[in-house]
């Protein structure tokens, strides 16, 4: 059963630091070990970042259930043009959109984009273990 | 942005990162540490970050390319304190920072670093 | 004239006797003449049919003869009573020749002399034998199906389209604190449920009364509004009317709380188990100063990856060791992800701040890791622990001799 439990507005660049520890401690709380923890918050840290530089704003919505975290990071920006492209470009490129998603899909459990031109969803997973 | 620690220790420079920053203010503690290390008394510097539990891929190459930055000035480089949580974090998303030497503590750090400053010279 | 009209007029009332005869010969209720001591003076064909004796047997014979000795008393009084509407309709039962019995409906019409005095009786008998048959049954069955309502601990409920409950089991009734098997009806799970089980449990039942489909031994956790759970096994089937339209359903819940309870206590003691299992497998050890070592046994998928890092890193920041020697000549395959993983945590050893130093690599893995493309700079592989350490000894000799001469 999903419950939400977190949901922080993305506005300014601090609010990428208040999000990640944030959804740190709340990780802690669920019970993620502590390699885990890190990973779930530097995802975060990743997809926020991607929200201030490409969208300016948008929001992080935290959900448990009983077998994870899920993380749903939206935004009401241009989009990702071409999404297939941004994922697949290794870590030489200088697109720090890719990077970040990269980032984040390798350090979650379940990745999943639906990017158009009003705006782009992105949902994580990470199982707790 | 926030006064940014740093001490001389000889001709080490010492820059402790205490708290997080955000991108912009990170980007002017970048500017602020090649700043300061230019300058023909510092042969080295160490960068502490044991106070950081967190390190995302924006932070992970800045720090790459502070570490360039200051090579490239003749200068040697070191990353203090990286906790394993940063380890693990960083590791995943590929920086492996190869060419930035590290050390637990800085204790080791200013040996490791006054050793690399004999070396080059 | 007036004779022609006299003839007339006995042939019309000669016609209509004869009519009237005939009816009361052919009509297939029984129609009867009782004497003042219901001896019968007059029977029709179907009376007497009704009684198992023919026209003429039936004649000078008693009503009460043929009925059973406990109903005799009841059955004069009955047919004797002077009722206000003059109507005396009553059943009654008949012992056959064969000891089968057969039920009457009887109408009796007495008149009487005088004031109170009977004087006799037209009776009509009606065989209501399939009737009062078809009662029986349904009393009998009634009579079961309460019995089994009210004995069985399983909750047995019947259901109306929208999932009302009409009767359950004297078990459920009792559970939800409401009284008799009837106590329930109009309510829905909701009333007794959170939404939580409620919900999905309506939505289940909606759709087998669409489908037509049942749901056999379907687990379910009932959520109660004081916080409670309970498990249970749920079969629930269509009820259809005697047209083949469905009209409701028929569920049983068998408790299995405790099964469930069982199950999860099995589940939480197998997860210790593989967590002791993973923690075991992953020793970090201390082979010298300032050295640490693990050896990576059997299988590295992510999840064992990461408690290798985690153990690992740990104990390296901790102990701040040296070196520390990752045994790989134990792994049973190595494909390009378990060498991916291998090569991160490694390399997150030496941003730690120690040297990490791979060994047991023999020429298949070196083949993988460098089909990999992966830099391994910073990092150092060897065939075997024993060069590993002979490495770490000449090391500490150089530091020695460094502080010496330094």
């Amino acid at each position: 059963m999903k419950e939400e439990i977190l949901r922080i507005p993305i506005n300014k660049e601090i609010d990428v630091l208040i999000a990640r520890r944030e959804i740190k401690s709340e990780a802690e709380r669920i019970g993620f070990r502590w390699i885990d923890q890190t990973r779930i918050a530097t995802a975060v840290s990743e997809l926020t970042r991607n929200i201030i530089k490409h969208a300016y704003r948008g929001e992080v919505i935290v959900n448990k259930d009983d077998g994870g975290i899920e993380i749903v990071c939206q935004d009401e920006g241009p989009g990702i043009p071409d999404v297939e492209q941004a994922l697949e470009r290794g870590y030489s490129t200088t697109n720090s959109l890719g990077i970040g998603l990269i980032g984040a899909k390798h350090l979650m459990d379940g990745f999943e984009i639906e990017s158009n031109d009003s705006g782009t969803k992105i949902t994580t997973y990470k199982k707790l273990k | 942005m926030a006064r940014l620690t740093r001490m001389h220790l000889g001709d080490i420079l010492v820059v402790p990162i205490q708290e997080e920053l955000h991108d912009t203010a990170a980007e002017e503690a970048a500017e602020k540490i090649i700043k300061e290390a230019d300058n023909s008394n510092i042969k080295g510097v160490a960068i502490d970050i044991s106070a950081l539990d967190i390190v995302d891929s924006f932070l992970g190459r800045l720090l790459q390319k502070i570490a360039w930055g200051l090579k490239a000035m003749g200068k040697q480089v070191i990353l203090v304190g990286i906790q394993p949580e940063v380890a693990v974090a960083l590791v995943e998303l590929g920086l492996y920072l190869e060419e930035i030497n590290t050390a637990f503590e800085l204790d080791s750090a200013l040996e490791k670093l006054k050793e690399m400053i004999k070396e080059d010279s | 004239m007036a004779k022609n009209n006299d003839k007339k007029e006995i042939e019309r009332l000669r016609r209509e006797n004869k009519e009237y005869k005939k009816l009361i010969e052919e009509m297939s209720e029984g129609f009867a003449y009782l004497e003042e001591d219901l001896t019968f003076s007059f029977a029709n064909p179907a009376c007497a049919g009704l009684f198992d004796v023919s026209e003429n047997e039936i004649m000078g014979r008693n009503l009460l003869e043929f009925l059973p000795a406990e109903s005799k008393k009841n059955v004069k009084k009955e047919i004797k009573s002077k009722k206000k509407d003059k109507k005396n309709i009553f059943e009654m039962e008949l012992r056959t020749e064969d000891d089968k019995k057969r039920y009457l409906l009887v109408r009796s019409n007495p008149h009487f002399e005088g004031k109170n005095k009977f004087a006799g009786s037209f009776v009509f008998f009606y065989d209501i034998t399939k009737r009062v048959r078809i009662e029986e049954e349904l009393v009998f069955e009634k009579g079961l199906l309460n019995s089994l309502l009210n004995t069985i601990p399983d909750h047995i409920y019947y259901k109306d389209k929208k999932s009302r409950f009409i009767k359950v089991s004297k078990s459920l009734a009792d559970w939800f604190n409401v009284k008799g098997v009837d106590g329930l009806m109009g309510k829905t799970d909701f009333d007794f449920f959170t939404e939580e089980h409620a919900r999905p449990a309506f939505e289940d039942e909606q759709k087998i009364m669409e489908t037509g489909k049942p749901i056999e031994g379907k687990v379910e956790k009932e959520t109660h509004p004081d916080g409670k759970v309970t498990w249970v096994s749920t079969t629930k089937v269509p009820r259809y009317d005697k047209n083949g339209k469905i009209i409701g359903i028929l569920g049983i819940s068998r408790d299995a709380t405790e099964s469930k309870l069982w199950e999860e206590q099995r589940e939480e003691k197998l997860e210790a188990q593989r967590e002791e299992l993973l923690e075991l497998s992953t020793p970090v050890i201390d082979v010298w100063e300032g050295v640490l070592t693990v050896p990576i046994l059997g299988s590295l998928d992510s999840e064992r990856a990461s408690r290798v890092s985690e153990a690992l890193l740990t104990k390296v920041v901790e102990k701040r060791a040296g070196i520390a020697i990752i045994d790989i000549s134990g792994i049973s395959a190595v494909d390009s992800a378990v060498a991916d993983r291998l090569i991160r945590t490694a390399k997150a050893v030496r941003l730690v701040g120690a040297e990490a130093i791979l060994t047991g690599v023999g020429v298949e893995i070196a083949q993988t890791i460098a089909d990999l493309g992966i830099d391994m700079e910073g990092l150092k592989t060897m065939s075997n622990l024993k060069d590993a350490l002979k490495y770490v000894i000449s090391r500490n000799k150089k530091s020695i001799e460094k502080e010496k001469n330094g």
